[in-house]
């Protein structure tokens, strides 16, 4: 398994990889490899790694905070989350003022 | 003073994550952003420093257009529509507290209306009405140039969104825009409160390519 150049943006694969994400590298280019959240059987997330980051502590932070920020994480608990806003939104709202 | 500021740069759907894009951004000026795909759709996040929010996104167009990527701009995130649950997401607080401050529960009242409603009777909120409210109520530290940046990102948005509407059918956007600056500008309710200068900062070069919904612009100095 190759390693980024960088320990920064290493460390920030592997954290990755350990939360179900799938490193594919690039054979060729300025990006290093693409990461790919385990929500995969339909588009997913995608991060694009940079080969020569010009900040690699800073682009791994950000990197860092996107893997976390994974819309498909969670995805079923998501949901239900978004289930419960609906209802009280209906009950706060059963008079619209206005409908634009 | 310089200050940071995060925004991303979404693209038109015609965009793909490719390795060709991946050496455009990451092989020049664009270099500081982070290129990624969610649900098919590809965007760059940037961090830039800037004197202002304008500044750094007006910054980031002019090394797209130099990488040849600038009529491939949809828009900027954040956008400025939101539910609740995204609203407590930006704030970092929990949905239940944003919904206090909805119903008056919690804080001053008078939280902003929602600007519409989903045919799931879903509210939305506009984003930068939400934090002026915040920030006139003093709550979650939110200040009046958060506010001003929301507005900021809404309007550029706004002249994107013009751009690309007038790619989807020109002669149909010519029509509305001849009719709307002739009767609704001419009216005195809104002539008086806003000054009618639609051309704006942003202007459209070429003929729009209706297959491609990409467009060629300039900023205007």
């Amino acid at each position: 398994m190759s390693r980024h150049p960088n320990s920064h943006m290493q460390e920030v694969v592997e954290y990755a990889e350990e939360n179900g994400w799938e490193l594919r590298l690039c054979k060729k280019g300025h990006a290093w490899g693409r990461i790919y959240c385990p929500h995969n059987d339909r588009d997913g997330c995608l991060h694009s790694i940079n080969g020569t980051p010009q900040s690699p502590q800073h682009d791994a932070k950000r990197l860092r905070k996107l893997i976390d920020r994974c819309p498909h994480k969670d995805i079923g608990q998501t949901q239900d989350k978004d289930s419960q806003e609906d209802k009280d939104q209906i009950n706060d709202n059963d008079q619209p003022e206005e409908k634009l | 003073m310089s200050n940071l500021f995060e925004f991303s740069i979404v693209f038109v759907e015609s965009v793909s994550l490719t390795e060709e894009l991946e050496d455009k951004v990451y092989g020049g000026r664009l270099a500081d952003g982070q290129l990624s795909s969610i649900d098919g759709r590809v965007s760059i996040l940037y961090e830039r420093e800037a004197n202002s929010l304008r500044d750094a996104v007006f910054g980031v167009f002019l090394d797209l257009k130099d990488a040849g990527l600038a009529s491939k701009i949809l828009c900027i995130d954040p956008s400025d529509l939101v539910s609740q649950v995204q609203i407590g997401k930006r704030l970092d607080r929990k949905r239940q507290q944003i919904h206090q401050y909805v119903s008056g529960s919690r804080g001053p009242g008078n939280f902003p209306k929602p600007v519409r409603y989903t045919e799931e009777r879903k509210a939305v909120w506009s984003w930068a009405a939400v934090l002026k409210w915040f920030s006139a109520n003093d709550i979650l530290g939110i200040n009046d140039l958060q506010a001003k940046h929301a507005t900021e990102i809404t309007m550029i948005n706004s002249l994107l969104s013009s751009i690309h509407l007038r790619t989807i059918d020109s002669s149909l956007f010519k029509e509305i825009d001849d009719r709307f600056h002739s009767l609704v500008c001419g009216w005195e309710e809104f002539s008086t409160r806003i000054p009618w200068d639609l051309q704006g900062p942003v202007v459209l070069n070429s003929v729009p390519d209706d297959s491609e919904q990409s467009f060629d612009w300039a900023v205007q100095a």
